[in-house]
């Protein structure tokens, strides 16, 4: 079928919308209704792009940034942006909101107090329900209490508070008293499918470690947030009712935090702890699971954030961005009441999500704020997995001169895919206007477009008419956060390439490979491009599916049929620069993963590397597997006797934060905790003495290079018991 | 040429003694039972038979008669059934369960039916409305996220379940001969309960209502509603738990078996629930079968222990626990309505299975939930002799040492 690429017809009809809201759609259970459909696809800050009068600010904000003008506002890139503008407008606020969007229309909520930056923090228990907003204006807290919460009634109490005095007052002891609290080494995930009342991350039957559990994907009928807090205290009591109430634990635990939100039944797409094996288990079991206390006097507890299962499910990561942040927001919030209670504490972070696209220069959206949180001494260490993507072919340069007309780079799209996908093609420098034409054309057709000006936007439609199939768009991509000091980054020219999912009731894309080329003579060296992640992941339906690039010289496999992970420096498809992209901040410590077998140390075949056209390489490696027939680690299941095998450079970062962790919960260094040099002592720690980490076969016998194993293996201290978990 | 024609006579004799030894065991029955009994006594080859009428042509001789008249065994003692063979003794016990335990509708209740002994009604199960069933294809679609994490136990959970239910206890078939036997006498009689229970409801499977459930395995010919295989597990727990009660309370406490979730009978419920709930994973059942069918499995298997404890001092004697199914607080017009024009007004709160919902209303009295109701206080039975004597022969088995 013949297809071409045009300007589009109407600016305002982003086939994004369409194609998401095909998703959004395939469930129509009656119940889902209540907050689901829309804060999938329309995360809160999203959904005002509906109702611009409300948000002038913001918007003017963003065309401050000179981000993009209003030609398109894809809602792929909004999100990022629009929460760069509302973070970094203002160095004190620090605050996102996540509303309901199904109560952006209800007459009993007044949308204007987004004007005001919001962390908000709830639980579960309506009674003790807190609202914290921090503004240039003061620090406000209300409690309890956000039903019928209309803009006036939030502010009239308690708003310009001060912050201490907020904290103090709902803090465990009381900054006032003058007591000194226990030292505290709080390890943190924000991951997914956390089993909260799972014993490891207990200290006795009816006791939890976990000071707070927001489960981010579980609002229920009536909040206007997403989501629901369970602090320590309900925890607690669940934690009894399981060792006491007949058949309470028995099946899957208790029903209202693990398996039933809000008490209602089971529903697809809920946090998934009545599967065995979940990815927040293996993680938190990993960096801070216990059979017994340590020795000491270091208390050692958790914060957990579940990510909601809609935003997991998006693999690329559209919408990841906003609730991580907003995660981090919360674990601030909840260390500072610990802080105000008398306690010195540290704060480990594991974080273990990511994806295969973005800047990559340390500008990118979480990048950005995990820097500026390190810095600020908000986490103490923050350990950010290197990622799994080393042979996944979704990385590519294509400025090779290997890709000409008769052998383009092809972007092989796989047919039963619900998901779109996306291709990002990044420039060192940010030009007003493409310097090529490319080449973008579905199987059989010869079609391109372009150059683009920065700003401008193409669809490829059917000569046939009918809706498109694909966008291209080309920005300049400001540093995510930089705002107002966007000098700090430099803004880089993106194009797009998003093309329509291959299984959907809307607009389908021809599935197979796609010919990709840039038609000029004078290309910018090298010119990388990168797919944004697209699969299933484990747990979720496995209705998506990974485009890879291919090309006429690319050999996926060796004729013994193994993955050809040797991929030489100058190939068309490339193995080094396959980092996550959210593993760029200078701080952070990414970590690859390695296997070890009898003694023997190699790089885990999947472990991403940095290099090529990616600065940031992995800090370290730790051991994600042992056995080569049975690569795995073990780590607890969903119920608190399971035992489960997983790998990936989620077990590795984990593991790196349970050294990291482990370390100031040495009695000998106390009087780290709570401490300015706490993380460079962390990392420092860390690094030191690394073991040298073998390739992969057949190069066995020689060296990692540094973009996959980082200064090297860093060594477990682990008890045997712990080590094997 | 003679003896040619004398072996074949003695050959075509010892294939009839062969046909006869089949035949016996294909009275006794099918499946695990069959296996043990072949094992006991009454099997035997073609050829050991042949060999054996041989053998006695060659040394009895002469008939005569004993001088001696001996008495008979007592009569219509239970004791006797040490003699049977287990095939024979199960099938005598569950006949006198059937005896006992009457299946009838109710006068005055639209589709309504009881299990009662004598005059007492035991359960009283009424039909939920199509509505319900219709509501609950939401909840079976959910459950199927579970499919591949479940599948294992799903298939290995269509035809045996006593691995599973009798998993804490390791159940082993020679140390725990007398125990299987009183499952298969108990157990039995509740399955074959539940056919025509099944045959009244009537009620159509989740494929019936939606093309998009898709059941990952075969769906029984049969109604929905109630689960069998609920029913069947929660009989088997509840029985089971009735037998290892002595040696529960000795590891748990007197109340153990009722409130410790760690208990025997608690673990044996669990897994029964899990039982219950991978059928609705498999796209075979709703949860509103699993509802109804551990109730009544827990129900009937409580009247089962209570039969047999009755006239034990020396066991807890447990009573005859009284309940009812029926739906309450569903308004089957408004969700139709809710189905056309969706609104706050009428959604309908769509119920599913809670294993300490259950156990809260059957054990603790808890307030009586949307579908469980109490008929009357628990009641003393009286004792069925077979089933007693072979509910101490198995509860023999689970004898905790003295301190």
């Amino acid at each position: 079928m013949p297809y071409h690429w045009t300007t589009p017809r109407d600016f305002s009809g982003d086939p994004f919308v369409d194609w998401y809201r095909t998703l959004d759609n395939r469930d129509p259970a009656p119940l889902m209704e209540t907050w689901l459909p829309f804060s999938i696809f329309f995360p809160p800050v999203g959904e005002e792009l509906q109702f611009a009068a409300r948000v002038d600010d913001i918007l003017n904000g963003l065309n401050n940034l000179d981000v993009f003008g209003l030609h398109a506002i894809n809602i792929h890139d909004a999100f990022h942006w629009l929460h760069s503008a509302f973070i970094y407008r203002d160095q004190v606020s620090e605050l996102i909101v996540f509303l309901r969007s199904d109560l952006s229309t209800s007459p009993t909520v007044d949308l204007d107090y987004i004007a005001d930056e919001l962390l908000v923090a709830l639980s579960g228990d309506a009674a003790a329900r807190e609202l914290v907003s921090i503004s240039a204006a003061g620090i406000a807290l209300q409690a309890p209490g956000l039903a019928g919460n209309k803009h006036n009634e939030r502010f009239s109490k308690g708003f310009g508070e001060d912050l201490a005095a907020a904290i103090d007052r709902t803090s465990t002891g009381g900054a006032a008293s003058g007591r000194e609290g226990t030292p505290m080494v709080i390890s943190a995930v924000i991951d997914h499918g956390i089993p909260t009342l799972n014993t490891r991350f207990a200290k006795g039957a009816r006791s939890t470690r976990i000071l707070g559990h927001w489960v981010q994907g579980e609002g229920t009928a009536g909040d206007t947030v997403i989501g629901t807090e369970i602090n320590q205290a309900s925890i607690d009591n669940e934690l009894v009712v399981v060792d006491t109430r007949p058949g309470g634990a028995s099946v899957w635990g208790r029903p209202s935090i693990s398996r039933k939100p809000g008490n209602r039944p089971y529903l697809s797409g809920d946090t998934p702890l009545a599967l065995s094996s979940t990815h927040g288990a293996m993680v938190l079991d990993l960096a801070a699971g216990q059979d017994a206390a340590p020795q000491g006097g270091t208390a050692w507890n958790i914060l957990a954030v579940d990510l909601p299962p809609q935003i997991v499910r998006q693999t690329n990561g559209t919408h990841l961005d906003p609730y991580v942040k907003s995660a981090m927001n919360w674990i601030f919030w909840r260390v500072e009441r610990e802080k105000a209670s008398g306690h010195r504490a540290s704060v480990v972070l594991s974080y273990a999500f990511g994806g295969y696209s973005g800047r990559r220069d340390g500008h990118g959206g979480l990048d950005r704020d995990f820097q500026l949180r390190l810095d600020r001494g908000e986490i103490t260490s923050l350990c950010v997995a290197a990622g799994n993507g080393y042979l996944e072919d979704v990385h590519a340069d294509l400025a090779h001169s290997g890709i000409t007309a008769s052998a383009p780079l092809e972007l092989v799209i796989p047919p039963g895919s619900v998901a779109p996908t996306f291709a990002q093609l990044w420039f060192e420098d940010a030009p007003d206007k493409m310097p090529f034409k490319l080449d973008c054309s579905p199987p059989g057709t010869l079609c391109s477009f372009g150059p683009l000006k920065s700003g401008e936007c193409v669809d490829l439609v059917s000569e046939c008419g009918g809706e498109a199939i694909a966008r291209a768009y080309f920005l300049k991509d400001t540093p995510q956060g930089a705002a107002p000091k966007i000098a700090e980054g430099v803004a880089r020219g993106r194009l797009v390439i998003a093309i329509a999912p291959t299984a959907a009731e809307a607009a389908t894309a021809p599935v197979g490979c796609w010919h990709l080329r840039a038609d000029s003579q004078a290309l910018p060296k090298p010119l990388p491009i990168w797919i944004e992640r697209g699969d299933s992941v484990s747990g979720f339906e496995r209705d998506r599916h990974q485009a890879r690039f291919d090309h006429a010289t690319h050999q996926r496999f060796l004729q013994n049929g193994r993955p050809d992970e040797g991929l030489a420096a100058g190939a068309v498809i490339r193995r080094a620069g396959t980092l996550n992209d959210a593993a760029n901040a200078e701080a952070v410590i990414v970590v690859a993963a390695c296997r070890g077998v009898g003694g023997e140390h190699s790089i885990a075949p999947y472990s991403a590397a940095g290099g090529g056209a990616v600065p940031r390489m992995p800090d370290l490696c730790t051991l994600a597997e042992f056995s080569t027939a049975r690569p795995n680690r073990l780590a607890v299941g969903t119920g608190s006797s399971a035992t489960r095998a997983l790998n990936g450079t989620s077990a590795a970062v984990a593991i790196a934060g349970r050294m990291a962790a482990e370390f100031l919960l040495d009695p000998k260094n106390a009087g780290l905790v709570g401490t300015p040099a706490a993380g460079p002592k962390v990392r420092d720690q860390l690094l030191a003495a690394p073991q040298p980490v073998q390739d992969r076969p057949p190069q066995s016998n020689v060296a990692s290079p540094p973009e996959r194993q980082g200064a090297g293996l860093a060594k477990e201290n682990f008890p045997v018991r712990t080590a094997r978990r | 040429m003679a003896s040619l024609t004398a072996q074949s006579a003695s050959m075509a004799n010892m294939a009839n003694m062969a046909n006869m030894a089949n035949m016996a065991n294909i009275a006794n029955g099918g499946g695990p039972v069959a296996s043990r009994q072949s094992l006991s006594a009454e099997a035997i080859s073609a050829a050991a038979s042949g060999a054996l009428v041989l053998s006695r042509d060659g040394v009895s001789g002469y008939f005569k008669a004993p001088t001696q008249v001996p008495g008979h065994l007592a009569f219509n003692d239970p004791e006797n059934l040490n003699l049977w063979d287990s095939g024979l003794r199960i099938s005598a016990v569950r006949q006198e369960i059937f005896d006992a335990l009457t299946f009838k509708g109710t006068t005055g209740k639209a589709e309504t039916v009881a299990f009662k002994d004598g005059t007492t009604t035991i359960l009283e199960i009424t039909r939920p409305s199509m509505a319900e069933f219709h509501a609950q294809l939401a909840l079976v679609h959910a459950y199927s996220d579970l499919r591949l994490d479940r599948a294992n136990e799903i298939l290995a959970q269509i035809g045996e379940i006593m691995s599973f239910i009798g998993q804490p206890l390791s159940l082993h078939p020679q140390r725990h001969s007398k125990t299987i036997e009183f499952l298969f006498a108990g157990v039995g009689a509740v399955i074959e309960m539940e056919k025509p229970l099944k045959h009244a409801m009537a009620t159509r499977r989740p494929f019936e209502l939606s093309a998009q459930i898709q059941p990952m395995i075969t769906t029984p010919a049969h109604s929905a509603f109630p689960s069998g295989h609920t029913m069947e597990a929660f009989a088997m727990a509840e029985i089971l738990g009735g037998i290892v009660r002595p040696h529960d309370v000795a590891l748990h406490g007197a109340t153990g078996p009722e409130t410790d979730p760690k208990s025997y009978r608690q673990q044996m419920l669990a897994h029964a629930a899990r039982v219950a709930t991978n059928r609705v994973v498999a796209g075979v059942h709703y949860p509103l079968d699993s509802m109804a069918g551990s109730l009544l499995g827990l129900t009937l298997g409580r009247w089962v222990l209570a039969r047999a404890t009755a006239d034990d001092p020396k066991t807890h004697r447990f009573a005859v626990s009284q309940h009812a199914f029926e739906s309450t607080g569903f308004d089957p017009d408004k969700y139709k309505e809710y189905l056309v024009a969706p609104s706050d007004d009428k959604r309908q709160e769509i119920q599913d299975f809670s294993l300490p919902e259950l156990l809260d209303h059957f054990d603790q009295n808890g307030t009586a939930t949307g579908y469980y109701r109490k008929l009357d206080a628990p009641t003393q039975a009286t004792t069925l002799p077979l089933l007693s004597w072979l509910f101490k022969q198995a509860q023999a088995e689970w004898r905790m040492g003295e301190g």
